[in-house]
């Protein structure tokens, strides 16, 4: 009884470990994610300024893709927020592009006080988000960059602060 | 003799030794730890082209437009947008996309064969297409936080659009169409341009004359 348990006990590890490997290594899996493309990339901020994506390497960065007229993008932009606030001391960097009008996403990040940096973009943001692998084009996108600039995981759909926590905090 | 479960189990791993019930809370909390993590994958979602299928029909004076929506997803009614663009040089009615074409005859037919026609510049100049406003059914309510109460469609949806056309035919043109749906399961689809190309020939009591 006590062997059989043990093969039990052996084949549940084996079975979680793999799931949780599927699960968790979507981009390095696909190899569909060329961080590359990314970070040589360069969009305006709020104020007109270009801003280059490769700047934040050496941090812990959360680059997610959004627009001020998908819900569930809005959704989860408080738990982005206050995951820049607790974690931002410690290395983690988000960085939002939104595929949107200037004006648009102007006055919603002043409405909601956004503390992270967005920048903005239209056509070369959607080639720019294709690139990073949202080949379907859906959104809200979001792909986390360990401190090598290294992409580690991709998501489609909203994050809540209880999902993303466990990727990001092995990464600081 | 009662069996033992699983909880009542000492499993042996290593040196040491572990309760059937460790061993349970171990397998629950990794399955939690699944559910709570999923990293969801591009997979999970269908393609928009595959979510919100596009056709549109030349009827008389009107196009019409119809989206037949997947399951579980839904489109917006206020962020349809429709161009026209007129078509110049060589035009292969065999490359038009699949279904219907108006036809000289009495007005849809299926695609068959390479037929070649060719529209020049002057052609087009000749011939003048605007779209009147698109005519939407009612759709359904939904609610959300943000924007409050929108008119969405699911399943499917069939615009009817009045055309304008004056001066000479025969010409070609090109229907533009934009479309914004999202995903009950979560995500929001970039703005999607879907296209059907049309050859008219001038009958169907249509302005315009053939040549």
């Amino acid at each position: 009884m006590r062997r059989s348990a043990r093969i039990l006990l052996f084949s549940v590890v084996v079975v979680l470990a793999t799931v949780a490997g599927f699960q968790l290594s979507g981009p390095d899996r696909k190899g569909q994610v060329d961080a590359g493309v990314l970070l040589a990339a360069t969009l305006p901020d709020l104020s007109g300024v270009h801003q280059s994506l490769g700047q934040w390497t050496g941090k812990v960065v959360v680059i997610n893709f959004w627009a001020t007229w998908c819900p569930p993008c809005l959704e989860e932009i408080p738990h982005l927020v206050r995951m820049q606030s607790r974690f931002g001391t410690q290395g983690l960097q988000f960085v939002g592009i939104a595929i949107d009008e200037m004006e648009k996403v102007k006055r919603f990040v002043e409405e909601k006080g956004i503390n992270y940096p967005i920048v903005v973009g239209q056509l070369d943001a959607i080639e720019l988000s294709k690139a990073a692998g949202n080949e379907r084009g859906g959104l809200p996108y979001t792909l986390v960059l360990d401190r090598s600039g290294r992409v580690v995981s991709q998501h489609y759909g909203g994050l809540t602060e209880d999902n993303l926590l466990p990727i990001v905090q092995k990464l600081l | 003799m009662k069996r033992p479960s699983l909880t009542d189990l000492q499993v042996s791993v290593g040196r040491g030794r572990v309760s059937g019930k460790c061993l349970l809370a171990v397998c629950a909390w990794s399955l939690a730890l699944l559910m709570i993590v999923p990293a969801r994958g591009e997979e999970e979602f269908l393609d928009p082209q595959e979510a919100f299928r596009f056709s549109a029909l030349l009827t008389g004076a009107e196009l019409e437009v119809r989206y037949r929506i997947a399951d579980g997803y839904y489109m917006y009614r206020d962020r349809y947008r429709f161009t026209v663009q007129l078509q110049t040089g060589e035009h292969q009615i065999g490359e038009l996309q699949s279904g219907e074409f108006q036809t000289e005859g009495s007005g849809v037919a299926e695609s068959a064969g390479i037929e070649t026609e060719t529209f020049d510049a002057q052609s087009v100049e000749r011939l003048s297409i605007e779209l009147g406003p698109p005519m939407f059914p009612a759709g359904e309510w939904h609610e959300d936080e943000f924007f409050g109460r929108s008119e969405i469609y699911r399943h499917e949806v069939t615009i009817r659009i009045p055309l304008v056309i004056t001066g000479d035919m025969p010409g070609a043109f090109r229907l533009l169409a934009v479309s914004q749906g999202c995903a009950d399961g979560g995500i929001c689809y970039l703005p999607l341009t879907q296209s059907r190309d049309f050859r008219l020939l001038g009958r169907l009591g249509l302005p315009g004359r053939r040549p």
